[in-house]
């Protein structure tokens, strides 16, 4: 199930109305009395002069001057009621399904963002393996080890992965935000090196190294095995140190900013092998409480890098 | 960029072919690409069952 944005009380208060409406009762039984039966009964109070009486008396009595009179002889004042009723009964109805929808959720344009970037990079191994075939036909045999050197180039593709995960981001998450994704290489549960850093004329701020630290972010989500995602790093800088999840490291003193890290976990070894760290230069464009929707969004890349990082290691060891 | 972000050593870097396809996905002419499969998407409707 594709995850949505979390809304806000208003979304939530006017969701359990429109699911109270769409239950059996309501739709049968409390609707139909409440648009047919009370207009029709309402009408009728008031053009039967016996019925509608007290309540002419009582407009008349409560300070409007003649209205229970007008009424009372104005047959269109009353069929304008109960039209108008039924419309304000829909417009309401309308205004809640409105409002009872999150205020951002995955749709269509993100799903195809997501489905186009992928299928670009899956586009280029593609165009890569015609190529080669190209030149098998013209040979009578070839050589496997040959063939699996050349055909796999797993860095090629997790590096566009990299970069279409910041793109998806940008797209699926806000457009307006310049986010950077990085590929950290974790060995013995410590990262080492950079592995990949989009954007590419740009290089990280804090070194592998610096990212030891039991405070980072990235140390953080070795050690849950899961997300971590700092909506506010200035806020996080000011937390007290063993409830920090943020290293200062050579960011500047007044930089704004989110953080996310996501462990990406090999079948082979089921070790962390790569952190992936997205930056966003606005605080809180990152929130905690979407961590869902993030987990998924990388997921449909972190597979794929999975699948590299398996023909790597087969890559490394084939002579 | 400062000299001390110089120093962090990234070690996968884009060949010119990898660069290119980098480039592709980056570009506009991208993003006008999905842009209209999305429109395309929303326009035809697929009658279910």
């Amino acid at each position: 199930m594709v995850p949505e944005f979390e809304g806000h009380y208003g979304n939530k208060a006017s969701s359990l109305i429109v699911t109270l409406c769409n239950l059996w009762v309501c739709e049968f039984v409390i609707r139909p009395v409440l648009l047919v039966v009370l207009p029709s009964l309402i009408v009728f109070m008031l053009t039967k002069e016996n019925v509608g009486a007290p309540f002419f008396k009582l407009l008349d009595n409560s300070g409007f001057n003649n209205w229970g009179e007008t009424v009372k002889k104005s047959a269109f004042l009353i069929i304008t009621f109960a039209i108008s009723f039924q419309f304000i009964a829909k417009a309401t109805y309308e205004f809640l399904l409105k409002h009872s929808r999150p205020k951002k959720e995955i749709g269509v344009d993100e799903l195809m963002w997501i489905s186009d970037i992928i299928e670009n990079i899956v586009g280029e191994k593609c165009k890569r393996m015609a190529d080669h075939a190209r030149e098998t036909i013209k040979e009578d045999e070839i050589c496997a080890k040959d063939t699996f050197k050349t055909i796999t180039k797993p860095e090629q593709q997790i590096n566009l992965l990299v970069v279409g995960l910041c793109k998806a981001f940008e797209q699926c998450i806000n457009s307006k935000v310049k986010f950077r994704v990085g590929l950290l290489k974790i060995e013995n549960n410590k990262p080492v090196e950079w592995f990949f850093y989009e954007p590419a004329n740009e290089t990280p701020s804090t070194t592998a190294k610096e990212l030891c630290a039991t405070t980072s972010t990235v140390m953080k989500c070795i050690k849950d095995r899961g997300i971590i995602i700092v909506d506010d790093i200035q806020k996080e800088l000011k937390r007290p140190k063993n409830k920090r999840r943020f290293i200062k490291g050579r960011t500047n003193n007044n930089k704004k900013g989110s953080q996310l890290c996501f462990p990406v976990r090999h079948r082979a070894t089921n070790d962390i092998e790569y952190v992936v760290s997205i930056a966003g230069n606005k605080k809180e464009c990152l929130m905690e409480k979407n961590s869902e929707l993030y987990e998924w969004i990388i997921r449909q890349f972190s597979v794929r890098v999975c699948i590299e990082h398996s023909l790597m290691i087969m890559k490394g060891k084939s002579k | 960029m400062s000299a001390q972000t110089k120093e962090v050593r990234i070690i996968s870097r884009l060949d010119s072919t990898t660069e290119k396809a980098a480039d592709r996905l980056r570009s506009e002419s991208f993003a006008k690409k999905v842009r209209s499969n999305i429109k395309m998407v929303k326009t035809h409707k697929v009658k279910k069952g």
